[in-house]
């Protein structure tokens, strides 16, 4: 029997015809993490941003998962009015061992266990918005693949002085932009004023580089993980100042800004382990600041 | 109107863990987080499904050395709030 000829994407993403449908086109490493995409129509690549360009590797991975793109013309997967905010069209739905994301443009599902393929299925007509329909998967994915390793992707602003780094995370409004915009201009480094990526590292907690969207992201000079000094939840005050917070109230700002996961019955009590312990180890300290510089004396 | 022979349980999209004193508690269908106080975690963690909320109160008191009617007057307004946000839901038939 022909061994090469009777395996499928599902069966074992990594040994693959070349060739065959299945060969995938495009290589990203993100976070250490990689993810091979196959399926995508000819002219759409070039249409995704430099900023996952950049973390296209070349060769074939040895690890990592299997996006899968199949183009459907099903109706449903047409939105239903415009604009296409894809995020604010996703849909998360889970089982033990499963995620469904359904959104404008498309439907995908994959396994939660490592290097678990990814099924995308997108409509045809897409391509205007395929760059948003792969990041929004993408983004998903590594939040549950950082998950895996003991860590969180978390919706906040980190900011670097002295190869030490400093995560500001807080509601919308909060001033994550804001904050990270004054430390830039007082010369420190902003890995990211959106996402970050929050894990274990070799020696200690570590914040790695991300290239998902944020307004800063494009003038960040911080291509490798930094050690993690503090952790700060930001409210607009008339003064500068911190205040710890107790065990609980860290782990539940943590879970607030932990996109996706927060969501995810079945990951629960994974993500307070992670977030208890990251809160212990690091402190989490509420950051009361005026909108000015002056807040960066009290975290650095 | 709360009564002390309702029974509450936990809603199926909730999870909370203890941490020292206090509480975090995550309902995940709705994405949000509540801290709680050393007294309403231990209610949550009492909160079995099985056990009357009269019940509850007088291992509370007793718990926290504090009489029953000025514990359930306490909690009265809190159990309405887990309530009403969904954390907590009656699986009791007794009348509202």
């Amino acid at each position: 029997m022909n061994l090469k000829t009777a395996v499928t994407p599902e069966s074992s993403p990594f040994i693959i015809l070349p060739g065959s449908e299945y060969e995938p086109q495009l290589h990203l490493v993100l976070a250490g993490r990689s993810f091979s995409v196959g399926g995508i129509p000819q002219g759409w690549q070039e249409l995704l941003p430099d900023r996952l360009l950049t973390c296209k590797k070349g060769g074939q991975p040895r690890s990592g998962r299997l996006i899968q793109i199949k183009i459907s013309s099903k109706p449903h997967l047409r939105p239903q009015s415009e604009p296409h905010d894809l995020n604010e069209t996703s849909h998360l739905s889970f089982s033990a061992d499963h995620v469904s994301l359904v959104s404008d443009w498309c439907e995908a599902g994959f396994g939660t266990t490592k290097d678990s393929p990814v099924q995308l299925l997108v409509h045809k007509e897409a391509s205007p918005w395929f760059a948003d329909v792969l990041e929004n998967v993408l983004r998903v994915l590594v939040a549950y693949d950082v998950l895996l390793r003991g860590g969180v992707m978390l919706h906040c602003a980190a900011i670097v002085k002295n190869n030490q780094a400093v995560v500001l995370f807080g509601h919308s409004g909060a001033g994550k932009s804001t904050s990270s915009a004054l430390a830039l201009e007082n010369g420190c480094s902003v890995v990211s004023d959106d996402i970050n990526i929050i894990e274990p590292g070799p020696e200690g907690w570590q914040v790695c580089p991300i290239p998902f969207s944020g307004s800063l992201n494009a003038v960040s000079d911080v291509k490798q993980p930094v050690p993690l000094r503090g952790l700060y939840h930001l409210n607009k005050a008339e003064e500068d100042r911190v205040k710890p917070c107790s065990a609980a109230r860290a782990v539940s700002l943590l879970a607030g800004s932990a996109p996706f996961i927060n969501q995810d019955a079945y990951r629960a009590n994974q993500l307070i382990d992670i977030l208890s312990g990251l809160s212990m180890q690091i402190g989490v300290q509420d950051l009361y600041f005026t909108v000015s510089d002056h807040f960066l004396q009290n975290v650095f | 109107m709360m009564n002390t022979s309702h029974i509450w349980k936990i809603d199926e999209h909730v999870r909370f863990r203890r941490l020292f004193d206090e509480g975090v508690v995550i309902h995940q269908e709705q994405a949000e987080t509540v801290v709680l106080n050393d007294t309403g975690v231990t209610f949550l963690e009492l909160c079995d499904g099985q056990r009357k909320t009269g019940d509850i109160i007088s291992t509370m008191s007793e718990t926290f050395d504090i009489d029953s009617e000025t514990l359930l007057e306490d909690l009265r307004p809190f159990i309405q709030e887990l309530a009403e946000l969904g954390i907590i839901q009656r699986v009791d038939d007794t009348p509202a």
